[in-house]
């Protein structure tokens, strides 16, 4: 190429940032970095034809699915590689071409980095998109009208599983409002329509 | 490199513009401007009309870029336009596309027959009721605060930092329409039907995504910059 390897990184996190930053320079194929806090920011770089290799700390996308989809989109000729610095839905970190975990050793950095130099992002990766049975199980609780706290009961699950359970459904089934799962499940037959209440 | 797509440019001519571009010709009419441009540039079209060009090229260019980024350096009367052009797209939607739809949504449910069309239906008509009041309280409170704070410049006990808590996303449910139509919902003879609303849904998408853009990136901070820095 002779040319730099051009790389956005996005990190709100002014300490990774710069740490990252540090190891990726020390790299002996130049890198060109440029930097954004927030994925605003980062869309203000405008083209993504610029960038070989965007990283991006995975918080930067409010765990939506749409802002991942929009990214993913944008950056369809990029590499774009997570920073994992926290737990995240794995829905979004699956997503990205690599992770960088922010444990992970210098040289580990680097030849994940040096690897994207030169490839191109490998067509979208199909995620098997079934709902497990337990998921079904907190759909049909929740088309039927109960809150996440009648489910954690009735299930005995606790609440936060409920509502992680349900991230995962709204993931999978690809719609995040609640009216639109009933329908889903209505069309699917995992609920009868006198079932469920207005 | 290059860029995917070229900028507008006011030189060039208003008609090859729409020729590659007709998706434009709603913008056009937004601005209150009539076709049968000739060989007009964009320059002299915006002129005739009292647009200036700056504001038009800055839409045209959203609309065929969503990525296309513009310094904020509106003047007050530019921004005028830019609040006029939102009013026009807002009576737009309510008078024309949502009517449209929402018909053709109850003609599916009617002729399907299913409980899940009719709750389509009915999650349709919700969606477009949360719309009506995000565009009620920009049509009556967000838009006379900017333009009074231009015509009389006077900041008041709001802010537009109010409107961009206020400014919620309305697209998500768009999307839930469109995943449902496509994705979920098994098609019986609906066919025309359901192309014709998908069609449309994804006209709107399309739109409202640009018109967001247009609030949320020019309109917001600008008119933010005014009521820090006074008027330009």
């Amino acid at each position: 190429m002779g040319t730099r390897c051009k790389i956005l990184i996005i990190e709100p996190s002014v300490i990774i940032r710069e740490g990252i930053a540090a190891i990726l320079q020390q790299m002996k194929d130049g890198v060109e970095l440029s930097f954004a806090d927030t994925l605003e920011e980062a869309l203000k770089f405008g083209q993504s034809e610029l960038f070989k290799i965007v990283i991006i700390n995975p918080v930067t996308l409010n765990n939506s699915k749409k802002n991942l989809n929009n990214l993913l989109t944008l950056y369809n000729k990029t590499n774009v590689v997570g920073l994992i610095s926290n737990h995240y839905d794995r829905n979004l970190s699956d997503n990205f071409a690599d992770n960088i975990f922010v444990t992970d050793r210098h040289e580990t950095i680097t030849q994940i980095i040096s690897k994207h130099f030169n490839t191109t992002p490998a067509a979208t990766n199909d995620i098997d998109n079934t709902l497990s049975e337990r998921e079904i199980d907190v759909l049909k609780l929740l088309a039927s009208g109960k809150s996440n706290k009648e489910i954690a009961e009735e299930l005995f699950i606790s609440i936060h599983t409920v509502i992680s359970h349900r991230k995962n459904i709204s993931n999978k089934i690809g719609v995040k409002s609640t009216a639109a799962l009933v329908i889903y499940a209505v069309a699917n037959g995992l609920i009868d329509v006198d079932s469920f209440t207005e | 490199m290059g860029s995917k797509q070229e900028q507008v440019q006011k030189t060039i001519k208003m008609s090859k513009l729409l020729f590659s571009h007709p998706q434009l010709i709603l913008v056009l009419e937004r601005f209150g401007i009539k076709l049968g441009v000739r060989e007009k540039t964009i320059e002299e079209i915006c002129l005739e009309n009292n647009i200036s060009p700056k504001v038009f090229l800055m839409v045209a260019n959203l609309n065929i870029d969503s990525s296309y980024h513009q310094d904020l350096d509106f003047s007050a009367q530019e921004i005028k336009q830019i609040v006029n052009y939102l009013m026009k797209s807002h009576a737009y939607y309510s008078a024309e596309v949502f009517p449209e739809i929402i018909q053709n949504i109850h003609l599916m449910s009617e002729f399907s027959q299913k409980p899940e069309m009719q709750l389509v239906e009915r999650f349709f008509n919700g969606y477009k009721h949360e719309v009506d009041q995000h565009f009620d309280y920009e049509n009556h409170t967000v838009f006379p605060y900017i333009l009074n704070l231009i015509d009389a410049n006077a900041a008041e006990n709001y802010s537009v930092i109010d409107y961009r808590e206020h400014h919620d996303d309305i697209q998500e449910k768009l999307d839930d329409v469109k995943k449902l139509l496509i994705e979920h919902l098994p098609q019986k003879a609906d066919n025309n039907l359901r192309r014709k609303i998908l069609f449309a849904l994804f006209d709107l998408d399309a739109d409202l995504q640009t018109h967001s853009k247009i609030e949320n990136e020019i309109l917001i901070p600008q008119v933010e910059q005014f009521e820090k820095q006074g008027l330009v």
